[in-house]
């Protein structure tokens, strides 16, 4: 269980920050009003790959589902970046 | 094979339920004694004025006939009276109905060589009628060590171990309403009495959790943005602000004052008579004010308080004192999305949205939340003491930490209040003696709590003993101070009267308790495997 826990907790926080950066890139909101939705989306989304990751059977599957998300968010904050 | 497709859905949802049960169970046993403690400190801080009233206020009764003392009389004895640090702030919390103190915190001057560090910040209670300091905040720790112990457990990273521990928290949450999902509104009220003790110990986990799922769930986001928001704030520092970490707080909503000393002195009346204006508007409750370059040309004042017209709203104002020009204000009509959120956030949090009944019932709801966390540890060592391949010792650890930390820590409060209440105000450690008596209480119940077989008696003999502590107190109350606390009352400070009868319901709650365990008189002792923490007759 230690290393599903281990990459649920930092797979989750790396996920949460990818998508929270794509998220302030995308909504097209005042900056108070994203940085408010960054924040909360932010835990809701470590949360959320939190139970995605436990729900594996192994740590291994765990973790292959993990870097999935993880470059596919990546590359769309790269294109993001890129293109603003 | 439209049955075989389903048969393999079903069994792939099985799998995945499973799965998250085994993490709820495990992450939730392992968070159990921080969780515990958090919420339990929590639910006593959500009185924490009243604690610190109960504490102080028989100590040093004001007195609220005579004539109060000038604001500005009393922050320049202060000044006279320590070596305060004029390139640093200073800050007066003002009294209210319920606490008759002002509240003088002074950055006072720093040690050659030591520049470059935080210097010591005097905390002084002030009369607010006479102007004379009563005490040192600190030295009436209680409320605040408690309160500490609930958001930092008094540890130096203990901010990010709880923001860890709310997100955990977070997760055996959303956790726990996948695995329930299907039954969630079918055995919504579910309580089985006539059922085997796994059952009902299930139901009740179950039943706890559902009622309480909307303010666990606002309890875990909240403790997560005010303890782990720094993960977000580094990424936006580094990505977005490009280093630049005071743009990000200019567009979260925080005025920052960055103007140096003119050295040139200037009379502060002017500021008294613009917080003397403030405090008169009856829909505003000015609750601090912060002086910066104190005695300057330069010189501002920041006044914060709550617009009770409007829930949540907490007005703030700059001014500059020279010329009475307001600098920045944010009330209603100006406001920062981000930082309105974030205190709607801590309103939630701490139910003080409205009057002592809705932190009354918050308390309920806290103590539910404890009790669910007990309920859980009980349900895993149930199912852990059947099975072959768990070691007898992982579970003789997870009781003994179960019992041990959980009634230990209710005991050690108990004590605290003892302490804070019997040693006298004049002792300068006494803050230090009420934390290390709270700490031996603790640790010496964690410690024979792994000595003791009989858990169910042990429990039974840790609640008697914070009984007994709790009746101590009251009668230390009454002997020590019976006609301040009656004076208190006539005034209208009730919170000392309050806090009394909160510990009186506690111990007729401990005494019920105790009577149904009915343990006490039995000499034999038993251990059986599922008589892990109480045994199923007396749920």
């Amino acid at each position: 269980m230690w290393p599903k826990s281990i990459t649920a907790f930092f797979g989750g926080l790396a996920l949460s920050v990818s998508i929270m950066l794509s998220l302030y890139l995308l909504i097209p909101l005042a900056i108070d009003v994203k940085l408010l939705i960054g924040l909360i989306a932010g835990f809701l989304i470590w949360v959320g790959a939190m139970v995605y990751y436990f729900s594996y059977n192994s740590a291994k599957a765990s973790g292959l589902a993990c870097i999935k998300l993880l470059l596919i968010s990546v590359a769309v904050n790269a294109f993001l970046f890129l293109t603003k | 094979m439209n049955t075989q497709i389903a048969n393999s859905q079903t069994t792939k949802s099985n799998k995945i339920i499973k799965n998250l049960t085994e993490s709820h169970s495990w992450i939730g046993v392992i968070i159990s004694p921080l969780l515990f403690l958090i919420f339990w400190a929590g639910a006593v801080t959500l009185f924490y004025e009243e604690v610190k009233q109960w504490a102080v206020a028989p100590q040093f009764p004001v007195a609220i006939q005579q004539q109060e003392m000038p604001l500005q009389q009393i922050v320049e004895a202060k000044l006279a009276q320590h070596p305060f640090d004029y390139q640093e702030h200073l800050m007066v919390q003002m009294p209210s109905l319920h606490d008759p103190y002002y509240k003088v915190y002074l950055d006072l001057i720093r040690e050659e060589g030591m520049e470059d560090e935080h210097g010591e910040v005097a905390s002084l209670l002030v009369d607010s009628q006479s102007g004379k300091t009563v005490a040192n905040k600190e030295d009436f720790f209680l409320a605040d060590f408690l309160y500490q112990l609930h958001y930092n457990l008094n540890l130096p990273a203990g901010t990010y171990i709880v923001g860890i521990i709310s997100l955990f928290f977070f997760f055996a949450l959303v956790s726990g309403v996948f695995i329930h999902a299907k039954k969630l509104f079918r055995q919504f009220f579910q309580y089985r009495t006539d059922k085997k003790r796994r059952d009902k110990l299930l139901d009740l986990h179950n039943v706890v959790g559902v009622m309480t799922l909307p303010f666990t769930l606002m309890y875990a986001l909240s403790g997560l943005v005010f303890n782990l928001a720094i993960v977000y704030q580094i990424a936006f520092v580094v990505f977005i602000y490009q280093g630049d970490q005071d743009a990000l707080f200019k567009d979260a909503g925080f005025t920052l004052f960055d103007e140096a000393r003119i050295e040139h002195p200037l009379d502060m009346t002017p500021a008294y008579h613009i917080i003397e204006e403030a405090r008169e508007n009856p829909d505003f409750n000015v609750s601090n004010v912060v002086f910066y370059h104190y005695g300057d040309e330069a010189a501002i004042i920041q006044i914060r308080g709550d617009n009770l017209s409007y829930f949540s709203q907490h007005d703030e104002f700059f001014y500059r004192v020279k010329t009475g020009e307001l600098l920045s204000k944010t009330d209603i009509n100006n406001y920062n999305v981000f930082r309105k959120g974030r205190e709607v956030i801590a309103t939630l949090h701490f139910g003080n949205f409205a009057g002592v009944d809705v932190r009354i019932l918050y308390f309920i709801l806290s103590i539910s939340i404890c009790v669910m966390i007990l309920v859980g540890n009980m349900l895993w060592l149930d199912k852990r003491s059947l099975q072959q391949n768990v070691s007898a010792r992982s579970i003789r650890f997870v009781r003994g930490l179960s019992v041990g930390s959980c009634g230990g820590l209710v005991l050690a409060t108990a004590v605290a209040f003892l302490c804070e209440r019997i040693i006298p105000a004049s002792i300068s450690a006494r803050s230090d003696m009420m934390v290390y008596a709270f700490v031996i209480s603790l640790v010496a119940t964690m410690f024979l709590a792994y000595r003791v077989e009989n858990k169910k008696r042990y429990i039974a003999q840790v609640l008697f003993a914070t009984v007994v502590v709790l009746i101590l107190t009251l009668l230390a109350d009454w002997l020590m101070f019976s006609s301040q606390i009656i004076q208190l009352w006539q005034n209208g400070f009730r919170a000392v009267v309050g806090v009394e009868v909160g510990m009186s319901l506690f111990i007729t709650v401990g005494i019920f308790v105790i009577k149904k365990l009915d343990v006490l008189k039995q000499t034999e002792t038993r251990s059986d495997t599922a008589g892990v923490l109480v045994d199923g007759e007396s749920l």
